[in-house]
């Protein structure tokens, strides 16, 4: 059991932002237990690249809508490294594009289920642990959608805005065990999810919606990552219950 | 992530948040002008300090309610240093214990003045040179105010409202020129300002006060300073137009 490091798990470590963020805690000393839901090769992929420059990380498979995903990567994660000083609770589903009232009740019990749910029973199973340890910082990641509010985009929006008051609540009900919250809401990212999404949206539109950012590009994993881990150190040491938008002055149109 | 010598103006930069400002920046190899308005005892205190580290410093005596304090500041920082890439708008005054309806109208006035119109006038002043050198970085120091909206600190809040909706607007309209604009909202930090206004409320309204946070402390100078450090630093790459609240989680009521 290795005490000497702290430790971080970043669910849906194995692309994108998820990626750039374990990537990112672990230069940072932080031992990696990332999860991943479909793609081991790609999350065996960020454990090889961790180790090769001397950190250590840890993966494991875990579908966040399974209620047990998240007592099963926190046992995971204190039986190889014995604390949890870091949670990133990353993995999300973005919802297929149709209003509303149009949506399949399956697709709208899983986006609320990993994006809220699963959400909520890893704080479950991981808060005791910081409980104890009277020390932790946990960093969830929101989306601009929940300044955009675009139509078809609801399940989604709607789940991330949950997830965002939670994110409040639970900063002010464990401030006092020494336990921070925040939240991240990034703008559009260049990973694989938004080029599919892009793609879908046809390429009009969407030049369209990256002109309406102030920026006028899309932002890169690795401005996320910056933002999750400035949170997660001392910088940040009277900052709780805050959402902070990394989305190029968005939210965009 | 250090960039080489650049140049930071701090208004209100002689005590307090903006004095850490400053040490922060020189530290962050910024040469820096401080502006203050009465304690020139203190503003050569902080020149000294920030000379110490190694830069260049000077402080300039400047009321922000007058009409040509931005020029004068700007004219000043360029003849000095040659260049402006850094500015941080803190300096502001609090207003007086009443209720919005029984303010005098002079304080009224005078506040908005300082807060808002004074700040107004130094982006003016300031803004066409970093849109010429197609970069720079503003940071509008707001108020946990624009939050509670307590009763009796109603002129003080309205300003520093206005402040914030400046800061978005203003983000938005100069991103194509390379410049971010973002505010931070201090909660209740350990300075002379906030000792008095305890003092003034009393011993237990203080305490109350104080309890209501959620991290159950004051926040510290530095701990605002840090994070100006992190939004003018390529940490922030993609972060524009945002209000990040440093009030360890409250209070909001």
């Amino acid at each position: 059991m290795v005490l000497k490091h702290q430790t971080a798990i970043v669910t849906g470590g194995s692309r994108g932002i998820g990626k750039a963020i374990a990537l990112h805690l672990s230069t940072q000393g932080f031992n990696i237990v990332l999860s991943f839901k479909k793609n081991e090769k790609a999350a065996a992929q960020v454990v090889s690249d961790i180790q090769k420059s001397g950190g250590t990380a840890e993966m494991i498979r875990a579908d966040l809508s399974l209620a047990d995903s998240a007592t099963a990567i926190t046992r995971t994660t204190i039986e190889r490294f014995g604390r949890i000083d870091v949670l990133i609770n990353n993995a999300g589903v973005s919802s297929n594009k149709s209003l509303i009232a149009d949506t399949a009740d399956l697709e709208w019990n899983e986006i609320i289920d990993v994006n809220l749910h699963g959400v909520f029973r890893m704080m479950k199973a991981v808060v005791p642990h910081m409980r104890q340890q009277k020390k932790g910082n946990i960093v969830n990641l929101s989306s601009n959608i929940t300044k955009r509010l675009a139509p078809t985009f609801g399940p989604y929006a709607i789940s991330k805005a949950a997830l965002e008051t939670m994110t409040q609540i639970v900063a002010k009900e464990e401030a006092a065990n020494g336990i921070r919250v925040n939240a991240v809401a990034p703008g559009p990212i260049k990973t694989d999810m938004l080029e599919k999404l892009l793609k879908e949206m046809g390429a009009e539109r969407a030049k369209s919606f990256v002109d309406s950012m102030p920026m006028k590009r899309m932002g890169t994993a690795d401005e996320i990552a910056n933002m999750v881990a400035m949170l997660t150190s001392d910088v940040a040491s009277f900052v709780t219950g805050q959402i902070i938008y990394v989305n190029g002055g968005g939210p965009g149109t | 992530m250090k960039d080489e010598n650049r140049v930071a103006v701090v208004t209100g930069g002689s005590r307090g948040i903006g004095k850490a400002i400053a040490i922060k920046l020189a530290k962050e190899n910024c040469d820096v002008l401080i502006t203050y308005q009465k304690d020139k005892v203190s503003a050569d205190a902080t020149v000294d300090t920030l000379k110490s580290l190694g830069r260049e410093a000077l402080s300039l005596q400047i009321e922000m309610s007058n009409p040509t304090a931005g020029a004068t500041i700007c004219s000043r920082a360029l003849k000095e240093f040659g260049k402006i890439d850094i500015l941080i708008n803190n300096a502001g005054i609090g207003s007086p214990k009443r209720f919005i309806v029984d303010s005098e109208e002079t304080d009224w006035y005078r506040t908005i003045d300082t807060n808002l119109n004074g700040i107004f006038r130094t982006i003016k002043a300031i803004v066409p040179h970093m849109r010429s050198r197609k970069t720079g970085n503003i940071v509008n120091i707001s108020s946990n105010v624009t939050r509670r909206l307590a009763p009796n600190f109603g002129p003080y809040a309205v300003s520093k409202a206005g402040l914030e909706a400046l800061t978005q607007v203003l983000a938005k309209e100069e991103a194509g020129n390379g410049i971010r604009v973002n505010a931070i909202a201090p909660g209740f930090i350990d300075t002379d300002l906030l000792q008095t206004a305890f003092e003034e409320v009393g011993a237990e309204k203080a305490e109350a006060l104080l309890h209501s946070i959620p991290l159950k402390r004051l926040g510290m100078p530095s701990e605002i300073a840090d994070m100006v450090a992190v939004l003018t630093s390529n940490v922030s790459s993609y972060v524009t137009g945002q209000i990040i609240y440093v009030n360890g989680g409250g209070p909001e009521g």
